[in-house]
């Protein structure tokens, strides 16, 4: 017997999970400098976070597509394999509207009411804990699928249930911002359609990190 | 003339041992190098020592010449047409193992030597010099070795997974359990030495006297690891556990080195043994004594090619990601050497090699491993096969050239 033994054995795919997860916690601070810039009315500044997290999300575009492409069909994992591909892409969409949510912003600027202010930033600031909450459940799934231990299970679903909590934090914020938008008397009612789809691609990332945590919570399942 | 075959059978012989030890290696020393339980320098030469211990101090004395007496000697009765013979399958059989491990293939130096015979009867006799019906066993191991050892190693690695990984208070847990794995594994151990190697036909040990001795010192050895294990220091549960197995893991890994030296000795020394014999009484014989110099000598080379290109072969596996921890990488060894002796006492033909690779299937089919590419497991199932042709083939070639290099 050889080292063709050794090439049974292919690369876990958390480690791009990790390395996913890790870009989407790398976000955070580049999405709320970007918000921050886009109220200072400074759209220079508000360009390069935007292009930042552009780049960010083609990086996790590749590392997704490196999964899947290693991931062929005769490959046997500790879990099946379409709950990781569905996971991924869970995942994955949280780049994709961290994306969207910039790119919308970009297309016009609104002013957002000064009394409307402080709750965006506590969305931003919720969404932001859910960016950095993604990284810690996947590096304790890949340990707990290392070493099987109760203990490494229970870490994976109390971060799932972090992931829950901020969720449920960020989705009643946008509630209250959508009806506030909704019912604020703009001038041009463009502006509240505007800032009412931006809170609903921020409510998205939160959504698709809930939908991640479920899928993961289906993958350590007993 | 028989001067020069000698000669040549010794080149040969030598060239075979080198390979069987490049290419074998990995059997014993590839996963306790992935999964960090001995370093390379480690591995390398606890590995080339025990193959030389188990070959000069357990190898059979008395060995078959023409491997499993696949030929029929009353075919090719001719001495010189034999030597012949046998120097040829001895080159192609070390040739084809040679690409083997070239291509970073395994395959079953026994199987490579048998096929090259196979081509040897073949050329020699004619279709009915060979005894086709002892090809099936071969065949058969194909299929039963990676099986058999798979299912066993699915089912240790359950155990460990759900009796000591997945437990609170799991390290409690692992003590709880040393005395059975390690009691069993040195059971296995102690076991295959007596049965499986020559050592027990030569302390004159039967099998059933095997198993009771082995029992005893397995069980006062399993409770003695246990009081061993107790004083692990490490920092999480899950070290501690892996130092557990880690050192079962060597200690099995060992095992099948020295266990390999011992029997696979025969692939490069029985056809040598057999020129040597017919150099000298003129006679051919279908098993002979070997001299304990050829055994040693067989040892030398096969340490040899473990120190040379086992070394590199074993060295790819160190650069790799980690894909093995001890649990895993103790499921795999003792998986392959359990199957190799259940199967061997019940009649069933194995292969390391083959069982090796059933074992990783095993722990992977288990929910022990990262990924496991099955596209591999054809890859390496297709050069099992094609294993008898191409050591048969180049045999029937070379057998001719040197019918007519050398006329008796």
């Amino acid at each position: 017997m050889r080292t063709a033994l050794m090439s049974l054995f292919r690369k876990s795919p958390f480690e791009g999970l990790i390395k996913h997860a890790k870009l989407i916690g790398d976000c955070n601070p580049v999405f709320r400098q970007a918000v921050l810039a886009y109220l200072d009315n400074s759209p220079t500044e508000f360009e390069i976070y935007h292009n930042q997290v552009t780049m960010i999300e083609h990086w996790g575009d590749e590392i997704k597509r490196n999964i899947r492409g290693h991931l062929p069909r005769n490959i046997l994992l500790p879990v099946d394999k379409f709950q990781i591909l569905w996971y991924l892409r869970e995942q994955d969409k949280m780049l994709d509207s961290i994306q969207n949510a910039l790119h919308w912003l970009s297309y016009r600027q609104t002013e957002v009411p000064d009394e409307y202010v402080d709750d965006l930033l506590l969305m931003v600031e919720k969404v932001g804990d859910v960016l950095t909450s993604m990284h810690p459940m996947v590096v304790a799934a890949d340990t707990y699928f290392n070493s099987y231990s109760e203990k490494h299970r229970q870490e994976v679903k109390q971060a799932i249930r972090k992931i829950r909590d901020f969720e449920s934090q960020s989705d009643m914020v946008e509630r209250k911002l959508k009806s506030d938008f909704l019912s604020h008397p703009f001038e041009n009612p463009t502006s509240a359609f505007h800032l009412t789809k931006l809170v609903q691609y921020m409510g998205g990332i939160s959504d698709h990190a809930e939908n991640a945590g479920d899928m993961m919570r289906a993958m350590i399942a007993k | 003339m028989t001067e020069i075959v000698l000669g040549l059978g010794l080149i040969a012989g030598i060239y075979m041992a080198w390979n069987i030890g490049a290419n074998d290696i990995a059997n014993g020393m590839a996963s306790p190098v992935a999964a960090k339980a001995l370093t390379l320098r480690q591995a390398v030469f606890l590995g080339g020592i025990l193959d030389f211990v188990g070959a000069t101090f357990i190898g059979s004395h008395v060995t078959s010449t023409i491997s499993k007496d696949i030929v029929r000697t009353e075919f090719i009765s001719d001495p010189h047409t034999v030597a012949i013979g046998l120097l040829a399958a001895l080159f192609a059989a070390a040739f084809w193992v040679f690409m083997a491990t070239w291509k970073q293939l395994p395959v079953s130096t026994t199987h490579s030597i048998v096929g090259a015979v196979v081509g040897f009867g073949f050329a020699a006799g004619g279709i009915k010099a060979v005894q086709w019906g002892h090809l099936i066993p071969i065949v058969a191991s194909w299929i039963i070795s990676p099986l058999f050892a798979g299912l066993l190693t699915y089912v240790i690695f359950l155990l460990i997974r759900s009796r000591i990984l997945s437990q609170k208070e799991s390290f409690l847990k692992a003590l709880a359990w040393t005395p059975f794995f390690a009691g069993v594994t040195f059971f296995v151990v102690f076991l295959s030495l007596l049965t499986k190697t020559p050592l027990g036909d030569r302390l004159h040990i039967g099998f059933w006297e095997g198993i009771v001795s082995s029992f005893s010192v397995s069980i006062a050895l399993g409770f003695l690891a246990r009081q061993l294990m107790k004083k692990v220091i490490a920092a999480t549960e899950e070290e501690k556990i892996e130092h557990i197995f880690r050192r079962l893991q060597i200690f099995t890994a060992c095992y099948v080195c020295l266990a390999h030296g011992a029997n696979d000795v025969a692939n490069a020394i029985g056809p040598l043994a057999g020129i040597y014999f017919i150099y000298k009484y003129h006679t051919v014989a279908t098993s002979a004594e070997v001299p304990w110099f050829l055994l040693a000598g067989g040892g030398l080379f096969i340490a040899l090619g473990v120190f040379t290109w086992g070394y590199r072969v074993i060295e790819t596996i160190g650069h790799k990601i980690t894909v093995l921890n001890n649990t895993r990488g103790f499921a795999v060894d003792f998986g392959t050497a359990t199957s190799v002796l259940i199967a061997s006492k019940l009649g069933l033909p194995v292969s390391t090699t083959h069982a090796a690779v059933g074992s990783v299937i095993g722990v992977g089919l288990s929910g022990g491993l990262g990924a496991v590419d099955f596209r591999v497991v054809w890859n390496i199932t297709v050069y099992w096969i094609v294993s008898l042709p191409l050591s048969a083939i180049p045999t029937i070639v070379l057998y001719y050239l040197f019918k007519w290099l050398l006329p008796g």
